[in-house]
């Protein structure tokens, strides 16, 4: 993730970065425990939490591959400007089945518009 | 480079973990490892089944205090390739003062349950005191009399290496202690007396030895001890006499103002009364025994007692000087 998906990110990095990552979550499905008792194994609790941190990171991947704006400390080198117009979006990633697909929500403004930082 | 550990094992549940033994492991070391990396390291590259507690990695949850080559340390903030230099060693065990659970997990129930026992939370008065408006100001010398006991992360170092604890497993401890003083120290407290009543029971701010094993082994500067003697002087102040600590105090006062001295077989029979000095004498004749058991008719006043009371006059007089608010 520190290569591939750091705050400097672009297409290709991004897409290697998914490619890997999909790879991986592959490999995770023959993680074995080696500790088999049931008494204060902390195996266990690291195998499911490597879980859930390799969907996370692929969800951060997809969603990044396809906000082809920046902003914030998502900074795409080869789409430097921020994109208001498309991508006043929060991403949505839903994992069905081992599947995952993106969607869109507004954001909703109250008292403060946000608008680009000029710093 | 290449560093060999011990570390205790413990399993209750397995046949082999019964008995608790010391397993040897090699690493490679690099430099500014930590001793829980290393941990880390050979959980997730030799031996999964190995179980110790961590979170933060930086010194602030409070998880991984571990007894390193004997001594009670953060696992996170203890550098492996200086501490093994200076002990030519590498023994991990869980720490001590607690009963372990598995390898270096020990079972914290009784730290809770007498964290829970100082109430640590802070009971202002339930109307408001006359002329105080809806904010207490704290002023800087308010808050630096209770700072150091915020900055406990309960990691239980200090009950670990504490003398006091080690012979009695009901004494309060001092980090609860510590806890207790920075409510009963906070200017906010309302029920400070109370509190006080209650922590010169039994098994309370009496019980501790005034080794400074909590004061040196403590990670975040705490300083137990000096919460406890902060309690034991507040407690005095108000009047809280009637137990054997404050008794003690008492007649070590009067002891050294009377003869400029401690007068010891002396000072037994004010603390603890008449039938449970009686009740000292086997305990005495053993110290007589091994030439320890103090005579204070050898030892008569000695020369120079005036200057003894003067000491005493002078503390009486700035005493009444200061008479305005007791400080910690
Ligand atoms: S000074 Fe008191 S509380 Fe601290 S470790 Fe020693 S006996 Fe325990
Ligand atoms: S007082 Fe210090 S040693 Fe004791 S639990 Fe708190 S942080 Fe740990
Ligand atoms: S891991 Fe949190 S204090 Fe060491």
């Amino acid at each position: 993730m520190v290569k591939h998906c750091s705050v400097f990110r672009d297409k290709t990095e991004l897409e290697q970065g998914v490619a890997k990552m999909a790879e991986l979550r592959q490999r995770f499905k023959k993680v074995v425990l080696k500790d088999r008792t049931d008494y204060y194994n902390t195996e266990l609790p690291s195998v499911l939490e490597l879980g859930n941190m390799l969907d996370i990171a692929y969800s951060t991947l997809i969603g990044a591959l396809a906000r082809e704006e920046s902003r914030g400390a998502h900074t795409r080198t080869d789409f430097p400007k921020r994109n208001d117009e498309k991508w006043m979006q929060h991403t949505l990633v839903t994992k069905k089945d081992d599947t995952f697909s993106l969607s869109y929500k507004d954001v909703s403004f109250t008292k403060y518009e946000p608008t680009e930082r000029k710093y | 480079m290449k560093i060999d550990l011990k570390i205790r094992r413990f399993n209750p549940t397995t046949k082999n973990g019964r008995e608790p033994y010391y397993q040897a492991y090699s690493i490679e070391a690099s430099e500014g490892m930590t001793v829980l990396e290393a941990l880390m390291s050979i959980a997730a590259a030799q031996d999964p089944t190995l179980s110790f507690r961590r979170s933060c990695r930086s010194s602030i949850c409070g998880s991984c205090a571990i007894k390193i080559n004997g001594f009670t340390k953060l696992a996170c903030s203890t550098q492996i390739i200086p501490e093994h230099e200076k002990a030519h060693e590498m023994v991990l065990e869980p720490i001590a003062n607690h009963t372990v659970l598995k390898d270096l997990i020990v079972d914290f129930d009784p730290f809770w349950k007498k964290l829970d026992k100082v109430k640590p939370y802070l009971m202002p008065p339930e109307t408001q005191p006359e002329g105080r408006t809806k904010e207490v100001h704290i002023s800087e010398k308010d808050a630096e009399a209770i700072d150091h006991a915020q900055k406990c992360i309960m990691c239980g170092s200090c009950n670990s290496e504490c003398n006091a604890l080690e012979i009695e497993k009901k004494y309060l401890g001092p980090a609860a202690l510590a806890k207790a003083w920075r409510f009963v120290g906070d200017v906010r407290e309302e029920g400070g007396r109370k509190r006080l009543g209650r922590l010169s029971d039994d098994h309370g701010i009496w019980d501790c030895v005034r080794c400074v094993h909590c004061v040196e082994y403590c990670p975040k500067g705490v300083e137990p001890l000096t919460a406890i003697e902060r309690l034991r002087s507040r407690a005095i102040q108000e009047g809280i006499k009637d137990n054997h600590g404050a008794k003690h105090v008492e007649a070590m006062v009067n002891s050294v103002k009377k003869v400029g001295r401690l007068d010891e077989a002396a000072m037994t029979f004010k603390t603890l009364g008449l039938l449970r000095s009686l009740g000292m004498i086997p305990f005495g004749l053993k110290m007589e025994m091994h030439g320890k058991m103090p005579h204070p008719h050898l030892f008569p006043q000695i020369k120079k007692i005036d200057e003894v009371r003067t000491i005493y006059a002078e503390i009486k007089r700035k005493n009444k000087n200061a008479k305005k608010k007791p400080k910690g």
